[in-house]
Parts: structure tokens; C-alpha cells; sequence
């Protein structure tokens, strides 16, 4: 355990914490990357508190940084267990921060073909509706029951 | 034209629509509305257009058409804050908190002009003649003390009010008139699990939609597919009555006070409401008296202010002589059933919540365990931090697959809802809390509600056959939500209906047994909640007990 001290974007604890969470894995970037650190920190201190945060972060084991993957799976599982309302509060934002963050959203259009905008002004194209598709449904007879 | 430049062109296209009014003074009417909602713009228009004097008050405000959450890069984050539908996490100066620790399902709604149509999906259904007959057919619930055939006229004219696209001939329900819009598209998920149901031999019909494939009168927009209805309708595509009704009703006359919170309902000696005592947007009490009263706060608010409005004519709560105001609350318990497809099925593509549905299972089923039945009603996906949360379930987990994980869901769901009719429970109900205030002092609405083993069978039979339409539907995994928690839109039945004054609050025109010059006309005068949405039925009665007042003007 880690002392408790102000949360900070770059702390190294913090960063291993968010890399682990969200892994690099090409050409998605890990949630340690570029200004996502302070995307989720601002997210999680203004949504869930910084004391949420503290807790978190004083639980994180001091060496996570220099563990490897798998080992600090077996860390974050463990405080997973232990601090399971502080850490879905930071899951979420963590979540929150990247999904919505526009350097993943361009990614995600360039692997998936949602589009990196906004729902509006523009909306998307659909196919009318085939009358066709209809034609067993129109075979039947009514079927509601008469009162 | 360049990003920004669509962007300005088209706020100002579809701009402002905010026409606000307030009271500085005390103030008379023939008809004051509580509530400015669904059912509250259906009578105002409608009685505005028979020559009444008519004067609503909303504790809302009016929508900012240029502050809503979809044309946001951040939408989905806003959608979980100053937009989620519960009024607890949402929590503006405009809600009142609900004490819902003792319902498993959590209440929702809006408040502002428009009510609960600015964050509807704009599904239109109607309840089918069995929905009014239940006891009678069934031996459960109450029967209406009206039919579906009293209705249809008023069904068929909020049809023309507010606009549907949809198509005419299911086989599921009474034959009704030409739509007036054609059905929205309803894409590659809804068509995999179209074309497995009818191999099932079980029905499916695209849904009557209250969205516009085509722009449906002034200043509304065509559908442009974008999803989210629920976060209101940035080109005025849907028919929230901010858009549908009240222009209508504000040309005729109609005045509509906005930030108005009304704390009580006043009652004469004879028991008869005189009118209603409110606070305006600067906090000053202030009244409007008048010969008819109608409320059309939702079905929580509205037993809440009968509640709070005592008095001596009325000692146990305004119109409460039979022990019913807050009782019988029905929701619609919801489950879900999520199908993964290999298919990219684009599910951003078209309203989140709306395309098809099944009514295969709406009736009793020999043999089951419950009474009565439910709807199926087909999902879209959800957009990416919502599928990453697991807003249909199961959230997409940390670690070293999460990538795989992510893209193997995303976009890749169609989702079954199963809605199911709510049996009323007395025991169920609305009261006021003891301790808990909203921001003006008064005491906030208690939420007491437990889900019945009738409900509890019927999910677990509805979480059986989706998960088979799924598979059907050629899904290589499904996952199901056995309840969801956040799914309380649908508050009905703590006024309800009836014949007997002694099991019912309110006559066969929504008029108080107990006062004859007070009307109640949402979701909590429904005998029965069928296992439809409600809001097209609620705005029918809406309607048709304008007329009755117009019918029977000068004898209340």
C-alpha cells in the first residue's frame, strides 16, 4: 500500500493502473496514452470524488509499474476484490474518459466504420423499409383477443 | 459546406422554440393543467380548441434546442449525467428527488415542458381490447370502466396531433387507419430477427413510431436515423409535445407557466378544488384559481400532490376517500436479452430503442405460470462507452483482451426487450416520504414497489424465447439482463379508474369520484398497464376527457 498524496495524471502508479486496465493493442492506443491520463482523472475526481481516487491509488501495490502484464492482472484482480465499489467508480471513468476521447473514436471509425462524430446534425443512412419483408405476417389472420 | 459551417446552419435552422411565460400576480382560469407533459398539452390543445380558457403549470422549463446532448462529442457521458433519465441521479433544479430505496426498479421521467416526451423513443402502441377486460378475462387486475372501442376515436386523432410512421394490418392488433407516415427503416439487426421469427411461425411488425420519416407539419424535421431519441430530437423529428401540441395550444390562447411548482391543490368546504397554490421561478407563492383542475403530473407526481393537498373536505389526501391515491403503481418490468452476431449489424444506425416488435406472447398462455403477457420489443446497439459499461448487461472487461473483446460486441448486438404487463398491487404504492424535501421544502414522493412472482414468471418466460429468437436469428452467444434497474419510464395506476368509488379514484371520464370539477388524466388513472408504452393510451384519455368537459360545461 501507498501513502495517500494528491492524485496526479502522471503519476507512475497511476499510468501502469490505466495501461493495465486498458492495454495498448494496435492501433488502439492503452488508456496511459497522450492526454487520456487527465481525461480520467478529471472525470473520476468530478464524478466520483477524489477520495475515490485516494482509495484507489493507495491500494495500487507500490512496484505495479515494473511488474509485467500478467502480474499486474493478479494486482488489480486482487484489489479488484478488495475495493470493489472504488474500483468499478474508477473503471468506469476510465471507460468514460476513453470511449469518448476523439483520438479513440478515430481509430474506432478506422477499424469499425462508426463514424467519429457526434450522432447530430448529420445522422446516418439507413435502407428504407421492404414492404416485402412483410409477406408471411400478412398471411395470418388477425389474432388479437376480442373483449 | 464545411463541418462547422453545417453545424451553424443547421442550429439555426432548427433554433430556439422557447415561447415563455410567467405570472406576476395571482391569476383566474376555467381550466387550470398541472403538468405540461403528454396528457397536459393533449387537453390544453383540445380544450383550448373548444373556446376554453385554459392555464397550465410546469415546474419545468421550456428545452434549449441548441443544448441538447447528441450534437455533443461527448453525448454518451452527458447522457449519464445531466440527461439520465432518473431524476435522482440527474437531480436539476427542475426535479424532485424520489426516495426509491424500496423498489428494485427506479423511477424515471422528465420535467419540463414536453414532461417525458422530450426523453421518449417515441414507441406508439396501442393497448389491445383484452388490456381493458383483464379481470374479467383473466381474473387479475380490475376491469376498466371503459373499453378499447370508447378510445380508438381519441387514438386515431392523437395519431393525426402528433404523427406515426408505421404501416396498417397487424395481425396483432384491431385494425386501425392508414398510418400517416411511412414506417421508419428498421435495419440489419431487426431484419436478421424479422426473418427468424417468421421462420418461428411468431409474429413481428415494425412499430408505430411517433418519429417522422418525413418532416410531419411545421417546424418538425425528417428523421435523420441518428439513435438517441431519448436525449430529445435536435431536428425536431419526433413527437415530443413541445413540438406537437403546445404551439397548437399557445396559438389558441392557451397560457403556459414554466418553473411554476405547485404544492397544493385548494378544495372548498364542499369538496370541491378551487384551484392550486404554486411557487414561481423566483420562489414567490403565488395562485391560480379556477372552475376545472386537471392533473397530469406523471404517475408518481400526481399522487404525490393529491397527497400533499389535505384538507378538510379531504382529510386522508384530495380525492383519497378510497384509501387508493398512491396505491396499485404499476410499472413495466423489463429484461433483456442480448444476441452477439458475427455481422457487423451497425446498429448505431436508427433509434436505439425502436424498429420491431413482437406481441406473440401478449395474451395469457395456457399452462403458464403468470397471467396475462408481454411484449417483445427489438434494441439497437448501444454507442461505444455504453457497450463498454455493459449498458445491456454485461460490461466489456479490463485486461488484455479487452480490445477483442470490445470490437467482438460492438456493433455487433441486437437486443430483446421483454416487457412485461404489471398486475396491480395495492401494496405497491406512492406516499409521501418523512423526511426527504425537494428544493422547495415539500415532502418528496416514497417509491414502494416489489416485483410480483407473477412478474418474476413472466421474465423468466420471456428470457426463454428471446434467448431462442436469438439464436435463431443466428446469434453465436446471447447474455440477458433479468431485470433492469434503470427502467421505471412507465408510471401508472395510483389514481386509477373504476366504477366503484370505493376501489377507484376516478369515473369513467378521469373525473375525481370525490370531486367533480377535478380531473386526472396520466399514467396514474390506468386500471391495468397492459404491456405496451403508455403514452399514446394516456394522451387518448387525455382527450377524450377534455370533451367531457366541454360536454359538460357549466354543470361542473
Amino acid at each position: 500500500m501507498t501513502e495517500a498524496k494528491p492524485p496526479r495524471a502522471d503519476d507512475p502508479l497511476f499510468l501502469a493502473a490505466l495501461e493495465t486496465l486498458i492495454p495498448e493493442n494496435t492501433p488502439f492506443p492503452s488508456a496511459a496514452a497522450g492526454d487520456l491520463p487527465d481525461r480520467v482523472l478529471e472525470d473520476v475526481v468530478t464524478e466520483a470524488g477524489e477520495e475515490v481516487l485516494q482509495i484507489f491509488l493507495t491500494a495500487l501495490p507500490e512496484g505495479l509499474a515494473a511488474q509485467d502484464t500478467e502480474a499486474r492482472e493478479v494486482s488489480l484482480n486482487s484489489m479488484q476484490s478488495k475495493f470493489p465499489a472504488e474500483f468499478a467508480a474508477v473503471l468506469r471513468h476510465v471507460y468514460n474518459a476513453y470511449y469518448a476521447a476523439p483520438q479513440v473514436r478515430e481509430v474506432l471509425e478506422g477499424v469499425d466504420g462508426y463514424p467519429a462524430r457526434p450522432p447530430n446534425y448529420a445522422g446516418y443512412e439507413l435502407d428504407p423499409f421492404d414492404d416485402g419483408s412483410l409477406a408471411i405476417q400478412r398471411q395470418r389472420a388477425p389474432f388479437w383477443r376480442k373483449a | 459546406m464545411g463541418a462547422a459551417a453545417g453545424l451553424a446552419a443547421a442550429r439555426s435552422k432548427y433554433g430556439r422554440l422557447i415561447r415563455d411565460a410567467h405570472a406576476a400576480e395571482d391569476i383566474e382560469s376555467e381550466v387550470l393543467i398541472i403538468g405540461a407533459g403528454a396528457s397536459g398539452a393533449a387537453a390544453a390543445w383540445r380544450l383550448s380548441e373548444l373556446g376554453f380558457d385554459v392555464v397550465c403549470l410546469e415546474q419545468g422549463d421550456w428545452l434549449d434546442y441548441l443544448e441538447i446532448p447528441s450534437i455533443e462529442d461527448d453525448w454518451e457521458l452527458i447522457r449519464q449525467r445531466s440527461w439520465n433519465p432518473n431524476p435522482n441521479i440527474r437531480g436539476l433544479a427542475s426535479d424532485y428527488p424520489v426516495e426509491d430505496s424500496d423498489s428494485p426498479i427506479k423511477p424515471l421521467m422528465y420535467n419540463g415542458v414536453g414532461g417525458s416526451t422530450i426523453m421518449w423513443s417515441c414507441h406508439a402502441p396501442r393497448f389491445h381490447p383484452s388490456d381493458f377486460r383483464t379481470n374479467t378475462l383473466d381474473g387479475v387486475g380490475a376491469d376498466w370502466p371503459l373499453s378499447y372501442w370508447d378510445l380508438e376515436p381519441y387514438y386515431d386523432l392523437n395519431d393525426r396531433m402528433s404523427g406515426v410512421s408505421g404501416l396498417n394490418g397487424d395481425p396483432a392488433n384491431p385494425e386501425r387507419p392508414p398510418r400517416p407516415l411511412a414506417p421508419l427503416p428498421i435495419g440489419k439487426g431487426a431484419e436478421r430477427i424479422a426473418s427468424a421469427l417468421d421462420d418461428m411461425g411468431w409474429h413481428w411488425w415494425p412499430n408505430d413510431v411517433q418519429v417522422y420519416s418525413s418532416a410531419y407539419g411545421n417546424e418538425t424535421g425528417d428523421c435523420n436515423h441518428c439513435g438517441p431519441c431519448e436525449l430529445a430530437c435536435p431536428v425536431r423529428a419526433k413527437a415530443s409535445t413541445d413540438v406537437t401540441y403546445w404551439p397548437k395550444a399557445l396559438d389558441n390562447g392557451v397560457r403556459l407557466i414554466s418553473k411554476a411548482r405547485v404544492f397544493e391543490l385548494e378544495s372548498d368546504e364542499r369538496g370541491r378544488v378551487t384551484g392550486a397554490a404554486y411557487y414561481d421561478r423566483d420562489g414567490v407563492v403565488r395562485r391560480v384559481s379556477a372552475r376545472v383542475v386537471i392533473v397530469a403530473a406523471n404517475g408518481i407526481g400526481t399522487p404525490r400532490l393529491l397527497q400533499l393537498s389535505a384538507s378538510k373536505s379531504h382529510p386522508d389526501g384530495l380525492a383519497n376517500r378510497s384509501g387508493q391515491v398512491g396505491r396499485n403503481l404499476m410499472l413495466h418490468p423489463v429484461a433483456l436479452v442480448t444476441g452477439v452476431f458475427d455481422e457487423n449489424l451497425e446498429g448505431y444506425r436508427g433509434i436505439t430503442a425502436n424498429c420491431i416488435t413482437s406481441q406473440e406472447f401478449y395474451e395469457t398462455i395456457d399452462g403458464a405460470t403468470f397471467k396475462r403477457g408481454y411484449m417483445i420489443q427489438f434494441l439497437r446497439s448501444l454507442g461505444p462507452v455504453l457497450t463498454a459499461l455493459g449498458g445491456y448487461g454485461v460490461p466489456i472487461p479490463w485486461g488484455q483482451g479487452h480490445h477483442k473483446r470490445f470490437l467482438e460486441v460492438f456493433n455487433h448486438t441486437a437486443t430483446a426487450g421483454i416487457v412485461c404487463e404489471d398486475i396491480a398491487d395495492p401494496n405497491n404504492r406512492i406516499t409521501l416520504d418523512s423526511t426527504l424535501t425537494d428544493d422547495n421544502g415539500i415532502p418528496a414522493p416514497r417509491m414502494t414497489y416489489t416485483l410480483s412472482d407473477n412478474s418474476k414468471d413472466m421474465i423468466a418466460h420471456g428470457l426463454k424465447t428471446c434467448t431462442e429468437i436469438m439464436q435463431a436469428a443466428g446469434a453465436r452467444e446471447t447474455y440477458s439482463m433479468e431485470l433492469v434497474e434503470q427502467g421505471g419510464f412507465h408510471l401508472m395506476g395510483t389514481a386509477r379508474m373504476g366504477d366503484d368509488p370505493e376501489t377507484s379514484v376516478l369515473n369513467r371520464w378521469s373525473q375525481a369520484h370525490d370531486a367533480d370539477n377535478l380531473f386526472v388524466i396520466d399514467g396514474s388513472a390506468f386500471t391495468t398497464a397492459a404491456a405496451v408504452n403508455p403514452t399514446n393510451t394516456l394522451q387518448a384519455l387525455a382527450l377524450r376527457a377534455a370533451d367531457r368537459i366541454a360536454e359538460t360545461r357549466g354543470e361542473i
